[in-house]
């Protein structure tokens, strides 16, 4: 079974996301933002396959997160999702895509996308 | 509020200038009464007079008369050259004090309008994901099923209201490419004449030349279609004369559409870019229209202006940059979602 580490400061997203993700066959692990210590936990625990990190944050922001993933974890795949950009002109999707992140989506979005997607993902490892 | 600061300005300006002349005239008197009294001045107007005793008093009269005249008028003249000039500076200042605040808060209703987005987007997503969810789990005849579906599709309705407001807020574009504007109209007329009741109504002057701006054809369409709708509105479903009027000038872009409806007054013109401010009766329009074309106009760095009169009809001018050409690309896809 393939594990996901899910990260979303928004409990309802993550409830909807994980309900989706397990239906669809996955473990799920949550983390309620990038400073959690679950997610250095879990991530140290090298079972993870996946990480689904939204971008806006308190604590630790997204991009922070993924660019530490991108040093630490190279090889481990990463989904930005984000509501849409806030306070600035520059779309942090973009941004995440840029730095490395294998797929963005615009949050509200489709849970049969987002499992397609990382069905491709994982695939190809 | 123009009015008033203007009169407040002038009242600044009147009482600094009044200042200053007490000031000159009291110097000029102190500093003429030092010379008389230091040349014995008085002694040289007795003798200057006793030496001129012949001359005729309609003369003196007369000579005097006229320089009075003379000075009177010089004075005149100036007052009246000096008080325009400082009232066409004071317009100008207000102007721009106006159209300063304008942008402030088009600006900040930008970042209001970006951060509800964001905000909502997030609550729509548990919405959406566990309506599906459950009709997946549900039994296909199961009465609950349209009743999720209902749920959907009011959740979809306020995605695309979201989607429009972050347009506004210009958050939600994620490229730059190059639209040819010239292209886009010319070869699309008769899909812009398919927008309006009256095809025949709808107009094109264009340019020869090329029109690159830093907009996707999609953006470029979002900003005709909204301008000429808005256009089309103005006559109330009557129908009416609308013309585009595309042109370059210099380095930059002059895209203008005129109709001949109801108009606008100056309240109205002030306020047409804001977000759901719309003059239509209640479910004719979001009220977004304008406020999403003005969004999409400033990412280039572009402007638009409106020259109204109620009755008289509208004039829309849109100036955007010149964007270089050797970006122009083909169209793009412009879904924003997703991408590996």
């Amino acid at each position: 079974m393939k594990h996901i580490l899910l990260i979303d400061d928004d409990e309802l997203v993550r409830f909807a996301l994980n309900m989706a993700l397990e239906m669809a066959g996955f473990k799920v692990t949550q983390a309620t933002h990038g400073a959690d210590p679950i997610v250095t936990s879990t991530l140290n625990s090298q079972q993870v396959d996946l990480v689904i990190s939204d971008i806006i944050m308190p604590e630790k922001e997204g991009i922070e997160l993924l660019i530490e993933l991108r040093q630490q974890h190279p090889q481990l795949p990463v989904i930005c999702i984000s509501g849409g950009g806030r306070l600035s002109g520059t779309d942090y999707l973009v941004s995440a895509e840029k730095l490395g992140a294998q797929a963005i989506f615009r949050k509200p979005l489709d849970e049969e996308q987002l499992i397609a997607k990382i069905n491709e993902l994982l695939s190809t490892d | 509020m123009p009015q008033a600061r203007k009169r407040q300005l002038m009242k600044e300006k009147v009482r600094l200038s009044n200042r200053k002349q007490v000031i000159t005239g009291v110097t000029c008197f102190i500093l003429f009464s030092a010379v008389l009294l230091n040349t014995d001045a008085f002694e040289l107007f007795y003798d200057f007079s006793r030496e001129h005793e012949d001359w005729e008093l309609d003369e003196i009269i007369l000579v005097l008369f006229s320089a009075l005249v003379t000075s009177s008028l010089t004075f005149a003249y100036s007052t009246w050259h000096y008080n325009r000039t400082l009232k066409e500076e004071i317009d100008y200042r207000v102007k721009l004090e106006m159209e300063l605040a304008h942008a402030q808060k088009l600006q900040s209703l930008g970042t209001l309008a970006g951060g509800i987005a964001h905000s909502t987007n997030n609550y729509l997503q548990p919405i959406q994901t566990l309506s599906r969810l459950s009709k997946k789990q549900l039994p296909e005849e199961s009465p609950l099923q349209s009743v999720l579906d209902k749920i959907l599709q009011a959740s979809e309705h306020a995605q695309e209201v979201l989607d429009q407001l972050l347009r506004f807020s210009h958050q939600g574009n994620r490229e730059n490419p190059v639209c040819d504007l010239q292209q886009e109209l010319s070869q699309h007329q008769l899909l812009y004449q398919s927008a309006v009741s009256h095809a025949e109504q709808l107009t094109f002057k264009l340019t020869d030349q090329s029109c690159p701006v830093a907009l996707s054809n999609s953006q470029c369409a979002d900003i005709l279609l909204a301008l000429i709708t808005n256009a089309e509105d103005s006559y109330d479903g009557v129908g009416g004369p609308i013309e585009v009027q595309l042109e370059q000038q210099q380095n930059m872009v002059q895209l203008s559409i005129s109709d001949q409806g109801c108009g606008m007054d100056n309240t109205l013109q002030q306020r047409i870019f804001e977000p759901f401010y719309t003059s239509k009766t209640v479910g004719q329009g979001t009220g977004l229209g304008l406020s999403i074309v003005h969004g999409l106009i400033q990412q280039p760095g572009g402007s638009i202006e409106v020259k109204s009169e109620p009755g008289k009809g509208s004039r829309f001018i849109v100036h955007l940059p010149l964007a270089n050409q050797d970006n122009l690309k083909l169209p793009l896809n412009d879904s924003n979602t997703h991408s590996a």
